[in-house]
């Protein structure tokens, strides 16, 4: 289970992998393991998604106690 | 186009870089023990390059990880009265085994247990700003 809500927001504002990922200033295989939570992203690559889909971090990027857990046995 | 900067893939080459040093090493130390069954006095001097890389390679990576081993330690701060004891150790013991080892040279033997205290305490110096201040 993905613990951002990168995908689901990019789908809603009709922007593409590779949209994102240029105007984060990261590949598209970086930003598909973002959103599959593959890659933990510092906080200024997920300051620059945030950006590109005009969201907060907090909407984008919050873990509830139970997901930090779930992400930290993966 | 604006070129792509991407974080993970820059970790990914330092790993690769790891990667690169581990395999150059590996392939010193066989160099070195190959050559050390040939003639073993060759193989470990200064005249012999292989060796000298080794010994940069190795100095380098230790002085690097000072940072990452003291942080990690966290110990506190050691006072300049120990460093100084420190250094008159290492300057006795250093000089002692050179005595040993070339008694016809009590100078040179100091001169050399002075270099290594110098060296050691210098060491010991810079990893100092890694600790914290015990007050």
């Amino acid at each position: 289970m993905p613990t951002n809500n990168v995908k689901k927001f990019r789908v809603e504002a009709g922007i593409s992998q590779r949209d994102l990922s240029y105007i984060a200033g990261v590949t598209r295989q970086t930003m598909s393991l973002i959103e599959k939570s593959e890659y933990n992203p510092t906080i200024s690559l997920c300051l620059r998604i945030c950006y590109g889909l005009n969201k907060t971090l907090d909407e984008v990027f919050w873990l509830k106690q139970g997901d930090f857990e779930n992400e930290k046995s993966r | 186009m604006k070129k792509v900067v991407d974080e993970r893939l820059k970790l990914q080459l330092i790993k690769n870089f790891k990667i690169a040093f581990l395999v150059e090493n590996a392939v010193i130390i066989l160099m070195l023990i190959y050559q050390s069954f040939t003639n073993i006095d060759k193989a470990i001097s200064s005249s012999n390059p292989i060796w000298t890389a080794f010994i940069v390679a190795t100095m380098t990576l230790s002085l690097l990880s000072v940072n990452v081993t003291a942080s990690i330690e966290d110990k506190p701060k050691r006072s300049n009265l120990k460093l100084l004891s420190y250094f008159v150790l290492i300057f006795f013991i250093g000089s002692l085994f050179f005595m040993v080892s070339m008694p016809k040279n009590i100078l040179l033997a100091l001169l050399c247990g002075t270099v290594i205290a110098v060296i050691v305490s210098g060491l010991l110096i810079y990893e100092n700003h890694y600790r914290y201040r015990d007050n």
